[in-house]
């Protein structure tokens, strides 16, 4: 099958799934969460048409937002970040996280959102986050006073969502890059290199040794079958498209031949 | 309390419920268990041997175990390359599945869903468990990421009616918990009770897994415990983690692995060999008499003591008061 007409068949099928409140849910078996609407508007943005889908999901995800907490006195040190800021939550009713964050904000910002006040406010989140010393984890850069590590996906997919709001150069970009250009040399992981190196594209510090990780991080991926979201990304990375550019034909570069064809026989 | 409920959501647990339920609680004179105490230096040591001398003292053996599937599903919370206090060692869990794979299992995994990294294959190569897993050829789900079978919530400490489950825990005859032995700064310990939190799938319950935090962590792990009902706990505390658990604390060497059939008893055993009193673990007094017993007279400890064994594990302050007197 052409990766297009399987694209247009998942489409369909997340359409048939998707409620009648707008969210696409993360699982057949239960009709919540929803963090997973995002992917799939970006899957229907990508593809072109799916206006009505579309629509619905994007009220869906303005109309989402994760719980705000308040601080009371002495509290602050304790998370480590401003609780009373408000993202996306990956279920709804709890607090707001780094990755459904910003999906939510790359899948807006493509839809035209990006000077919306949720949007806006998702980005404040997204730099409020960020690690002291560089990059993002899941969503907590300290607790107890104590600052966290960060990690290469959560990372990348930051770096994405900043960049999709606009272009920014900042101390807190740099030092994320700079936490990736150290750590991704010696990572093998397929989601965390792939969602590392589209941080980087994103911001364009696309490094020369990239093909490299991403040959490395494909090599891994084979060994596991189960690993169809780490090869998307890294598709995606090895492609040299922006997130903003749709799904359309990539741009191929020498060395990543393989990882390509593999791709698409899956 | 004030802080922890603040960032958790535990909200719902007043103080007269908690009277209610430690009263309640305090009912467990009708329940024993059988914990074993194993020495273990260091990771260098013939942990298989251990292990297997350690469960036969439990009267665990082929005859139970021959023709089982068995889930390991040891404690993979974050990739750390430089921190091995933080994640079950690989080699406790290479040494556990060959004690099964020699009693005769039909079949061994390991499995887990960490709860602070999607890319669970990262924490898997940054822990050291990936080399392990392919050296002794075992296979590893994805417990974040598996089929999901929604089941009634056993016990309704909390008030979620189901609760999501990996689809694996119904394909296995035992689940094995397989924890780090560690402090944890909003539960005061995390052993193997805490450690299911880890079956439970993040594409349900998130990364961070904040559904059961807002349900409040020690009433959620209740219910996980009770409705998974886990068939052994072997817990790795040669090298455990005191002071910021279960991610930011120091390596603190215990040379211990614990096991046991029943976990509120393994747990409580756990705590004092680092001392701390069992009884001012809210999770562990709420599962006195419910799911097992957590009073010493009420544990029958075999192996080594715990006096000659345990060591004082730091705590953060707000947990300062659970340390044992004495």
């Amino acid at each position: 099958m052409h990766g297009e007409d399987a694209a247009r068949q998942a489409a369909s099928w997340l359409a048939s799934v998707q409620r009648p409140d707008g969210s696409v849910p993360s699982s057949q078996v239960t009709s919540a969460p929803g963090w997973t609407t995002a992917h799939a508007l970006l899957l229907w943005q990508g593809l072109g048409g799916c206006e009505r889908m579309r629509h619905r999901a994007r009220e869906w995800l303005l109309r989402t937002e994760g719980r705000r907490q308040t601080v009371e006195d002495g509290e602050r040190g304790v998370a480590g970040h401003d609780v009373g800021l408000a993202g996306w939550p990956w279920v709804a009713g709890t607090h707001s996280w780094i990755e459904p964050t910003a999906m939510a904000i790359i899948a807006l910002c493509a839809e035209g959102d990006r000077n919306h006040p949720r949007v806006v406010e998702g980005i404040r989140l997204i730099r409020d986050r960020a690690i002291r010393g560089g990059g993002w984890n899941y969503g907590n850069p300290a607790v107890f006073g104590r600052t966290l590590r960060p990690q290469p996906g959560p990372t990348g997919v930051a770096l994405v969502a900043l960049a999709a709001y606009g272009p920014v150069d900042d101390s807190i970009v740099a030092q994320a890059r700079n936490y990736l250009l150290r750590s991704l040399p010696t990572i093998h992981s397929a989601i965390s290199v792939g969602w590392g190196v589209l941080g980087l594209a994103a911001h364009q510090a696309y490094p020369s040794e990239a093909d490299s990780w991403l040959e490395a991080a494909h090599e891994r991926c084979r060994e596991h079958r189960d690993s169809t979201v780490g090869l998307s990304l890294l598709l995606r990375a090895a492609s040299g498209q922006s997130w903003t550019n749709g799904i359309g034909e990539s741009r191929a570069r020498p060395g990543i031949g393989a990882m390509r064809a593999e791709g698409i026989k899956r | 309390m004030r802080r922890r409920r603040f960032l958790t959501g535990l909200g719902g647990l007043a103080a007269t419920g908690l009277a209610t339920d430690l009263v309640l609680d305090s009912q467990e004179r009708f329940q024993r268990a059988a914990v074993m105490i194993a020495s273990a230096p260091s990771y260098g040591h013939d942990l298989e041997s251990i292990i297997r001398s350690g469960l036969s003292e439990l009267d665990i053996g082929r005859a139970e175990v021959r023709g089982k599937t068995i889930l390991l599903k040891p404690n993979l919370v974050e990739p750390c390359r430089d921190a091995p206090q933080v994640n079950t060692h690989p080699l406790v869990v290479r040494a556990s599945a060959e004690v099964f794979r020699s009693w005769g299992a039909r079949r061994v995994l390991v499995g887990e869903g960490p709860g602070h990294c999607r890319d669970t294959r990262l924490v898997l190569e940054e822990s050291g468990m990936a080399d392990v897993l392919a050296e002794a050829r075992l296979e590893f789900i994805d417990l974040n990421h598996d089929d999901l079978e929604l089941v009634l919530n056993g016990l309704r400490r909390t008030k979620l009616s189901h609760l999501a489950l990996p689809a694996t825990l119904g394909k296995v005859d035992w689940i094995v918990s397989l924890p780090k032995m560690k402090t944890h700064h909003w539960a005061g310990v995390t052993l193997s009770m805490k450690n299911l939190f880890g079956v439970m799938p993040g594409v349900h319950y998130g990364w961070p897994k904040n559904v059961l935090h807002h349900a409040g962590i020690a009433r959620s792990i209740l219910d996980i415990t009770a409705t998974v009902r886990p068939h052994l706990a072997i817990v790795d505390g040669i090298v455990g983690m005191e002071g910021d658990g279960p991610i930011m604390g120091s390596a603190c060497p215990a040379g211990v692995l614990v096991m046991g059939r029943n976990l509120p008893a393994v747990d409580s055993t756990c705590a004092r060999l680092m001392r701390i009193d069992p009884w001012r673990i809210e999770h562990l007094a709420l599962a006195s008499g419910r799911l097992g017993p957590i009073a010493a007279n009420h544990i029958e400890q075999r192996g080594e003591s715990i006096g000659a064994m345990s060591r004082a594990f730091g705590l953060l302050e707000h947990f300062s008061s659970a340390r044992m007197s004495g």
